[in-house]
């Protein structure tokens, strides 16, 4: 679905050349999930928006592309929101505010432009919040959220939970969720974590950015990528998680020392 | 030199008029005489918009080519209204708490020759003016729905109106300007005059919907007495050259007056808001915000100046003043300006300058949203914060509509 060759990037209209990300590479296939993991700074959040397309980043060598229904299509070629219209969705890890719009306004017009590129057929008005209504249930959202701005005076884990809502009503077929974990409490976290586990399928792929394990606990990952300094240093499967949970990542940045200790 | 260019429209428009007329009008055309024109960038008033430029190329027929069925399409229901075309009523809705007139009726007589003089745009207005009206709400009473005052042009035009609210009265006006002819510059130049009795209330909306070759100079003055409160609330989308002008002169205690003023710009449009605010007594209240949103090489002024007079405690007055620059191009002058003459006041002014969010734009695109409907959802939640307070119902769907047309193209 999603495959990543030696991809080098760096900050978009900056005097120095200094690269956050240093020759990624990462094939993804539908039906898996995979976990970016690594210390603070080390390129995580970058590669999800760079994926994304945000103009922030700059790509300076290398390629992604993506394949939907067996073409592969260049992603380096899309603009944000065809990416978004093709079946990509990013997760904020700090989700936008945005006052003067209406929260169900705003993910009616997103699921219309994703179902008119997409050649599927809208939903009334009526059935549109049916839906939504349906998937904030499941979701433990108070309905007051549908008439509220955009993430204006939503608490830190509202705003997670308003993101994953975003996701099950438009349906990825690559969701990145930047950090959803971080900033939610135990109750939340489960309810997060378990939602996130529901929306998986055969069909599409979940890459989760995060610190923790905890996450992991409710959404299986087929393979941890450990990233530190802008390259991945080590994969591996869910164990490599618990590990990391145990011992941190020091023994994996400084392998040597590790030994001598 | 620019009083050259309107000779003949000042012999015209004498002729027309009764005695007691003339003589107003010829004073007005020796003050004009006898003054100066202010001069761009050199009188303060005048740093960023250049006076002579308003008369550039005008057209001066100012017959209406319009039809009836044209016309008929301005009239907005469950309102009072009044159209105004060739210089007199061409129609008008009744209600009993309402006196409406030509300007130039011979009951108006006291009213024009206590009006003001001014500067030179003034005095060329009351020299010149062929068209208007004046509005009286009579003591205590309200009429029973909005007023709609409509000014039908085609070519130059001066327009000069009074609206006068008795003690104790309450109305709310919307008032359009309308013109559709094609090619040739034409000017609007409209004096207002309201006289805001004790404890009365007006709600005044302005709407200019005019187009690339329109140039418009608007002065507006309000003299409010006790326990008086004025809201204004103005609409542009452009105009080749505009200034609209607003003098709120707060006479005795307890008055209060709102501004608030929308200008969306594109092209090489040139819109200028002054305004000026007298406390000249204790306890009065101001507030004004003003938003703008500037395209293409599209250039804005804000001159906001309000003074509080020696002895005037017990004053609060807020102004903002808001813009989004879409374009490099595009210009913004903002001058907010604060003259504190008392002591014991509460004052306080603000201006940003700024482009959208990229944050903001990058969320919606991530949506699925292209970057030109984010630009467009955004900018129009910007401005429509300030729909929000609008009570009229009516009025509020129209200011909406007007800003959705805004954003088409």
């Amino acid at each position: 679905m999603l495959e990543i060759k030696d991809l080098y990037v760096k900050v978009a209209n900056s005097d120095t050349d200094i690269e956050i990300l240093k020759g990624i590479n990462l094939s993804i296939k539908r039906g898996e999930v995979h976990a970016i993991m690594g210390p603070n700074g080390s390129g995580k959040s970058t590669l999800s928006k760079v994926i994304a397309g945000d103009s922030e980043y700059e790509v300076t060598r290398g390629s992604m592309s993506f394949n939907v229904n067996f073409k592969n299509k260049d992603l380096l070629e899309m603009e944000p929101d065809i990416r978004a219209k093709e079946g990509i969705f990013l997760g904020f890890q700090y989700p936008i505010e945005i006052p003067g719009v209406n929260n169900i306004e705003f993910l009616k017009s997103a699921f219309d432009e994703i179902c008119k590129y997409q050649h599927v057929e809208r939903l009334s008005d009526e059935d549109f919040l049916i839906l939504v209504k349906e998937k904030m249930k499941i979701l433990g959202m108070d309905e007051k959220f549908i008439d509220r701005e955009v993430n204006v005076d939503f608490s830190g884990g509202e705003k997670k939970r308003n993101e994953i809502l975003q996701m099950a009503v438009l349906n990825p077929k690559l969701a990145m969720l930047d950090e959803t974990d971080s900033g939610l409490d135990v109750d939340s976290l489960k309810m997060v974590g378990e939602n996130i586990a529901k929306l998986k399928n055969r069909n599409n792929a979940i890459i989760l950015v995060t610190h923790y394990q905890r996450l992991l606990d409710y959404v299986q990952p087929d393979y941890i990528h450990v990233l530190y300094k802008g390259e991945i240093i080590k994969t591996g499967t869910k164990e490599l998680a618990l590990e990391i949970e145990k011992r941190g990542f020091d023994w994996i940045i400084n392998p040597q020392e590790e030994k001598k200790g | 030199m620019i009083n050259e260019l309107f000779k003949k429209e000042y012999q015209e428009s004498l002729e027309i008029s009764e005695d007691w007329l003339q003589s107003l009008k010829s004073n007005s055309w020796d003050n004009l005489n006898k003054n100066r024109w202010p001069t761009f960038r050199k009188d303060e008033n005048w740093r960023y918009t250049n006076p002579e430029l308003f008369f550039k190329d005008i057209d001066f027929n100012s017959k209406s080519n319009y039809l009836e069925t044209d016309i008929e399409k301005f009239i907005m229901k469950d309102m009072i209204n009044i159209v105004i075309k060739d210089g007199k009523i061409y129609n008008k809705d009744l209600d009993d708490a309402l006196d409406i007139s030509d300007i130039w009726n011979d009951k108006n007589r006291e009213l024009l020759e206590n009006d003001k003089s001014g500067d030179n745009f003034k005095e060329l207005n009351s020299a010149l003016f062929n068209s208007g009206v004046v509005i009286r709400v009579k003591k205590d009473e309200k009429p029973k729905k909005a007023i709609h005052l409509i000014h039908v042009t085609d070519g130059s035009i001066f327009i000069k109106n009074i609206i006068l609210l008795e003690k104790f009265s309450n109305a709310t006006i919307l008032e359009s300007i309308i013109s559709k002819k094609d090619g040739v510059t034409e000017l609007t130049n409209i004096s207002t005059t309201i006289l805001l009795e004790e404890s009365s209330k007006l709600t005044h909306f302005k709407s200019e919907l005019v187009k690339e070759n329109h140039n418009s100079f608007s002065s507006m003055e309000i003299e409010q007495k006790k326990d008086s409160s004025y809201t204004n609330f103005y609409f542009t989308n452009g105009g080749k050259y505009t200034r609209n002008e607003i003098r709120v002169d707060l006479n005795e205690e307890g008055a209060e007056t709102t501004l608030n003023g929308i200008y969306l710009l594109k092209d090489k449009y040139h819109n200028d808001n002054s305004t000026l605010i007298n406390h000249f007594s204790p306890n009065t209240k101001s507030k004004q915000l003003y938003k703008g949103i500037l395209d293409d090489s599209s250039h804005a002024i804000f001159d906001g100046k309000i003074i509080v007079h020696p002895d005037a405690q017990q004053v609060s007055s807020e102004q903002l003043n808001q813009n989004l620059v879409l374009n490099d191009k595009a210009r913004i002058e903002s001058k907010p300006q604060l003259e504190i003459g008392a002591d014991d006041v509460k004052c306080s002014h603000g201006t940003t300058i700024g482009q959208l969010d990229s944050r903001q734009i990058f969320y919606f695109q991530s949506r699925g949203f292209s970057k030109e409907r984010a630009v467009e959802i955004l900018s129009k939640a910007f401005i429509n914060e300030m729909l929000k307070d609008i009570k009229n119902d009516i009025i509020k769907d129209y200011f909406s509509v007007l800003v959705e047309l805004s954003f088409y193209k």
